[in-house]
């Protein structure tokens, strides 16, 4: 639409317009603007949409190479905006073996908020869709995905190992060089995808764990997923394993002279009470002598906070028979007590071949030294 | 402005302009892929490095480190030929997808003979010449915890807490064979150094502490240990030898036994029985775990500290050899024990 500024402007030009200028100095500088802004529209509209299009292109890339287990493929569309790719023990599984089959990309779609970009996606098969979102980063003109990983923390301690999906790692192998990384439990980096954590955990009649698909949280600063193990059901052989490996334990113990065996599930505690006001002082000639193993019982359950392994429980704690000679009123005496197999620091882990392994968390071993304290087991009987 | 007066529109006076700036950006893109497909990069770099440390070229795998801050203020014992392993290979070698490459991630993974592998990270970055430079081509490894006061690898030793070793593959005590049962050990590079005021990049620490497995000799070794130090300490004929598992007072001629206390100068210790004792690992050393305590008489001659007539009396009693508390580190000739804190072992019948 021509203003009214522009008429009496064209009308006060008398010489006719040069063949060689374009046709639009005729035309109404009200339609210029218009065509401009729709021109600006449309290369704006079009730059966004190739913009979006890249973005998705990333992903949708990013997840066709995860699925056909390409994990250096997939792993070439992070960049290191973010945490970038992790290496090392944090990512031992990423790895092919650690992606699942019969899931895929579902649906990718671009958002800008204005304050990020991402493409949400939903993954998932004809039965399940899992959405999430995962942040891109338009850096010179290319396209990377943030931090696409999930960050699972293990409380494996059912097992000796880690297993997702096809790959298991021994815990302590992953660490063999240093100790002190078993206490941490993880946490290791998961790509987004199907998941089966602890396989069919060998030695357990516990159904498997259900597959979950799983993305990386919405928020970068969240707590790492914590995942358990499920509900662990020992075979018969497995507890029967675990009862053999606890009757040698106890039947070593026996062997100690001392009034708390290292490692020992019985003792007499940091000192030996006779009765609720008298004690028994300055023990030496210690003998001990198993007369009923205790009955152990493992129903799965973790003992420990962060866990240490299942907990050992007993349906009879047995009968482990103390002789000593000790200060009584002033008097060597000798005397006997009785004791029962206090299992609150004992612990099984079930190994890759679903052989149990029973430890004792007071002594430095797969999950470090922890400070467990004398325990007095024992009940005095009278003198000899 | 032509000749017949029309103005030529705007852009066809840029045309030179345009032509140039064509020019230009071939000839730019021209070098930037001449320069890609020629010149070096982050992971050719890192190659040629892992290729001299597979052939245990030390000099050669030197010279990548020459610019590494603090190469010197940490010991090169183990950056010698001799405790470079060959057999090991490196098994993957990646560079990481990055926006900018200040500096450039090239992961590695190196794999030992044996199939055990592990994963780390160099750092490449451009120096003032326009070269690749790894920045933690070596790994600072501190053994501070280690039950050992030397760490060995590929049979050869070092004392220092804090040294540099090349990334690579080590068989761990050699020497010790038979005695402790360890896995070789893969070292790697780490990333996480930090940036000194000068823009130094300076390395991570990479803790060296696997758990000492027991090996069939390593029982009968430690016991053969714990006798010969028992033996030493009761060959010196005083009443309070230091450093040893059994003393029968606090001061040079102090004896407290159960019934008296005695000045004495001079004792004869008799070993009656050896401690029986295990060995269990914590930070440092190995904590001693007894299964018996061992006992030792004491004997001699001295003056009575309850009595008054000033006499020299006979006495004799039974100590303990008291082992628990006591710890031990492994040394190049052998166990190290050094005593719990206990007060006389010989004044009350002990555990």
């Amino acid at each position: 639409m021509p203003s009214a500024d522009e008429a009496p402007d064209a009308l006060k030009n008398p010489d006719p317009p040069s063949p060689s200028q374009p046709d639009t100095a005729r035309l109404p500088r009200g339609l210029t603007v218009l065509v401009l802004v729709t021109a600006l529209v449309v290369v704006l509209g079009a730059y966004v949409a190739l913009r979006s299009d890249d973005a998705v292109d990333v992903v949708e890339d990013f997840f066709a190479a995860l699925v056909a287990k390409d994990v250096e493929g997939a792993l070439e569309k992070v960049g290191r905006i973010g945490y970038g790719v992790p290496y090392g023990e944090r990512a031992a599984f990423l790895h092919p073996d650690a992606i699942a089959d019969g899931w895929r990309l579902l649906d990718a779609e671009f958002v800008d908020s204005g304050i990020d970009t991402y493409v949400e996606v939903t993954i998932g098969d004809e039965e399940s869709r899992t959405s999430g979102r995962l942040e891109v980063t338009d850096f010179g003109g290319e396209w990377n995905i943030v931090d696409p990983f999930v960050e699972v923390e293990f409380s494996a301690t059912a097992f000796t190992y880690l297993a997702v999906n096809d790959r298991q790692v021994v815990w302590s192998r992953l660490h063999e060089h240093y100790v002190g990384g078993m206490f941490a439990g993880g946490p290791v980096e998961l790509l987004p995808g199907r998941y089966n954590f602890f396989g069919a955990a060998a030695g357990t009649t516990g159904a498997p764990a259900p597959a979950v698909d799983l993305l990386p949280p919405d928020d970068d600063r969240s707590d790492p997923l914590k995942l358990s193990p499920p509900a662990v059901a020992l075979t018969p052989e497995t507890a029967a394993a675990v009862q053999a490996q606890g009757d040698a334990l106890l039947d070593d113990c026996a062997r100690f002279t001392t009034p708390n065996p290292h490692g020992c599930p019985f003792g007499i505690g940091d000192v030996f009470a006779r009765d609720e006001r008298n004690g028994v002082y300055d023990l030496h000639d210690i003998e001990w002598e198993v007369l009923r193993r205790p009955a152990l019982l493992v129903d799965g359950t973790l003992a420990g906070d962060p866990p240490t392994g299942m907990a050992v429980t007993t349906t009879d704690p047995g009968l482990v028979r103390l002789t000593a000679t000790g200060e009584i009123d002033g008097d060597d005496v000798r005397f006997t007590a009785d004791c029962v197999a206090d299992t609150g620091s004992l612990r099984v882990a079930l190994r890759p071949d679903g052989t149990p392994e029973l430890y004792d968390v007071g002594v430095f071993g797969p999950f470090g030294f922890q400070l467990t304290g004398e325990i007095g087991t024992c009940v005095y009987k009278g003198e000899v | 402005m032509s000749r017949t007066g029309i103005t030529a529109p705007w852009w066809t006076q840029l045309r030179w302009l345009a032509t140039i700036a064509a020019a230009v950006s071939v000839l730019v893109a021209g070098v930037l892929v001449t320069a890609a497909v020629l010149g070096e990069r982050p992971e050719s770099v890192v190659v040629e490095y892992l290729t001299a440390l597979e052939n245990r070229d030390a000099e050669r795998a030197l010279e990548f480190a020459s610019e590494v801050s603090g190469l010197d203020s940490l010991p090169h014992d183990l950056l010698v030929p001799e405790a470079m392993s060959a057999g090991w290979t490196a098994t993957r070698v990646v560079r990481r997808h990055n926006e900018d490459d200040e500096p450039a991630n090239v992961d590695v993974t190196i794999t030992a003979a044996d199939g055990t592998s592990r994963e780390g990270r160099f750092a490449v970055a451009l120096d003032e010449d326009g070269d690749w430079r790894i920045l933690n081509p070596l790994v600072k490894l501190g053994v501070e915890g280690i039950p050992a006061d030397f760490v060995e690898f590929n049979g050869i030793r070092s004392t220092e807490k804090e040294l540099w070793v090349f990334p690579g593959v080590y068989r761990a005590y050699p020497s010790l064979e038979g005695i402790v049962d360890l896995p070789d050990f893969v070292a790697v590079p780490v990333d996480g150094g930090g940036w000194s005021e000068d823009q130094d990049y300076t390395a991570a620490t990479s803790g060296y502490l696997p758990l000492f497995g027991f090996a069939p000799d390593f029982a009968a070794a430690f016991e053969r240990d714990v006798k010969a130090w028992i033996d030493a300490c009761a060959a010196t004929s005083e009443p309070n030898p230091g450093k040893c598992p059994f003393h029968a007072g606090d001061d040079l001629s102090d004896v407290r036994l159960a019934d008296n206390a005695y000045e004495a100068e001079t004792v004869v210790w008799e070993v009656l029985s050896y401690p029986v004792v295990r060995l269990t690992q914590r930070t440092g050393a190995f904590d001693v775990v007894v299964v018996e305590q061992g006992e030792i008489r004491i004997s001699g001659e001295g003056e009575a500290r309850y009595e008054d007539d000033g006499e020299p009396r006979r006495f004799t009693g039974t100590c303990s050899v008291r082992m628990d508390g006591a710890t031990a580190v492994l040394t190049a000739d052998g166990f190290a024990l050094a005593p719990g804190s206990h007060p006389s072992t010989c004044a009350l019948p002990y555990l």
